[in-house]
C-alpha cells in the first residue's frame, strides 16, 4: 500500500495566503507533497494556475475552495460546483452540502473546533449539528498538531465515523511557507494500491476513508484508529 | 474612464452576518473595471476587547485552561469586511483579504488576485460587502467605481 502525502488545507493570494500559486506548489514539493488542494477563502480563481505550477512541477493540485462563511468554514473539493458562498446559511447549509456533493465533489468541515467570533469568525462551526451527517471528510486535527482544539474535534470525529463513516484527515490551514518555532504539524496521507493517482481517485480514497492522519516529515500515524 | 459609482456608508453592529449589496449598471461595454475600497477603523482598540477575546477561546478550548498570552496574541481585534462583486447574479469573485484598503481590476485580460477574468460588458453588477466582524459602533466604508473604455 502507498502513502501518498497530501496537505488538504491550503491558502494562496487569491484569498489571504502570502504564497502565489507558484510558491505554493515549490513549497510543496520541498515538502515532500504528492499533491496539494487549493482552498482559498471563497474563491477558486487560482486553481487553473495552480494546476498548471502543479503539472509542471510534479504535484498534484485538487481544485477546492474555503465556503468561509460567518458560521463555520467547509472545503469543498473536486471544482464542480459554483455555489456562491454568500448564499449559505445555517438554515440551508445541508441543501447546500448536497448541492455540491451531487456535483461530483466532496465536502469537509474545517477547524471544528477553532477559536471564533470574534478572533476568527466562523472559525469554530456554528452551524446546526444536523449537518455533520453529510459531510464526506472532517480535519480531526488543525493547525499545529498540540492546539488543544485538536482533543475536540478529535473526538468528535470518532463519533461522526462510528455514526456516520466519515473520513478524518488533517488541514495545516496553510497560508505561507513559515513554520511557527516548536510547533509539529501533520499531512493527509491517502492510503492507495496505486503509486500514482489522479485528481478523482484522490477524491475517491478521501470519501473511502483511505486516509491516515501522520507527522509531516516521517509519516508516523498521530490518530489511532 | 468614467466614474460609475462612488459612495460613502457607514456599517454597524446590526449589519454583522449580513451582506450588502450596492448594485451599479454600466451602460455600455468596457474593457476593465477599477475598485478601490477601504474601510475604518481596521482595529478595535475598546476595553472589552481582551474579555471579548477570552471567551471566545473558553468557548472553543472548552474544559482547558486558557493562557493569557495566547489571548493578547490575537488583540486587537479586527473589523472584517470584505468585497465581492457580482455580475448578473453570478459571482465574479470575492476579496477575502485583511487589509482594509483595496484596488482591484477586474477584466478581460486579466483581474486581482481572487477574481475571475471577465468581459465588462453592459449590464447589472453590484459589489457586495459582507461583515465578517464588527466591533466598533460604526465601520466607515468608502467605495469607488470606475470603468476603462
Amino acid at each position: 500500500m502507498n502513502k501518498l502525502k497530501f496537505e488538504l488545507h491550503t491558502h494562496t493570494i487569491h484569498s489571504d495566503g502570502k504564497f502565489t500559486t507558484k510558491s505554493l506548489v515549490e513549497s510543496a514539493k520541498k515538502w515532500g507533497y504528492y499533491g496539494i488542494a487549493l482552498t482559498d477563502h471563497n474563491t477558486d480563481s487560482g486553481v487553473e494556475e495552480a494546476i498548471e505550477w502543479g503539472k509542471k512541477l510534479g504535484v498534484l493540485v485538487i481544485p477546492g475552495i474555503e465556503w468561509t462563511t460567518f458560521y463555520g468554514h467547509i472545503v469543498v473539493l473536486g471544482g464542480n460546483s459554483k455555489i456562491d458562498w454568500r448564499t449559505i446559511t445555517p438554515d440551508n447549509v445541508i441543501e447546500k452540502i448536497l448541492e455540491a456533493k451531487a456535483s461530483g465533489d466532496i465536502v469537509g468541515l474545517a477547524h471544528p473546533y477553532r477559536v471564533g467570533y470574534p478572533v476568527c469568525t466562523g472559525g469554530r462551526n456554528c452551524f446546526p449539528r444536523e449537518m455533520l451527517q453529510y459531510i464526506d471528510f472532517y480535519e480531526a486535527i488543525s493547525g499545529e498538531i498540540e492546539e488543544p482544539t485538536n482533543k475536540r474535534s478529535i473526538k468528535e470525529y470518532y463519533d461522526l465515523k462510528n455514526r456516520y463513516g466519515t473520513s478524518a484527515v488533517y488541514g495545516r490551514d496553510w497560508h505561507s511557507d513559515i513554520d511557527r518555532e516548536g510547533a509539529t504539524y501533520g499531512a493527509t496521507y491517502l492510503l492507495s494500491e496505486k503509486e500514482e493517482i489522479t485528481i478523482q481517485e484522490a477524491l475517491n480514497l478521501i470519501k473511502e476513508g483511505k486516509t491516515l492522519i501522520g507527522d509531516r516529515v516521517k509519516g508516523k500515524n498521530i490518530l489511532e484508529e | 474612464m468614467i466614474k460609475i459609482l462612488s459612495l460613502k456608508t457607514e456599517i454597524t453592529k446590526e449589519q454583522r452576518f449580513k451582506h450588502i449589496e450596492f448594485p451599479f449598471v454600466l451602460n455600455e461595454d468596457y474593457s476593465k473595471l477599477e475598485i478601490n475600497y477601504h474601510y475604518s477603523p481596521k482595529d478595535y482598540l475598546g476595553d472589552d476587547g481582551y474579555e471579548m477575546a477570552l471567551n471566545a477561546f473558553k468557548e472553543a478550548y472548552g474544559d482547558v485552561r486558557v493562557e493569557v498570552d495566547e489571548v493578547i496574541s490575537e488583540l486587537p481585534l479586527k473589523n472584517h469586511v470584505t468585497l465581492s462583486l457580482t455580475k448578473d447574479t453570478r459571482l465574479v469573485g470575492t476579496a477575502h483579504r485583511h487589509a482594509n484598503d483595496i484596488k482591484i481590476i477586474v477584466g478581460k485580460d486579466g483581474s486581482t488576485e481572487g477574481f475571475y477574468s471577465l468581459d465588462v460588458n453592459s449590464g447589472n453588477y453590484a459589489i457586495v460587502l459582507s461583515v465578517h466582524a464588527i466591533l466598533s459602533d460604526i465601520v466607515n466604508a468608502e467605495i469607488e467605481v470606475v470603468a476603462y473604455e
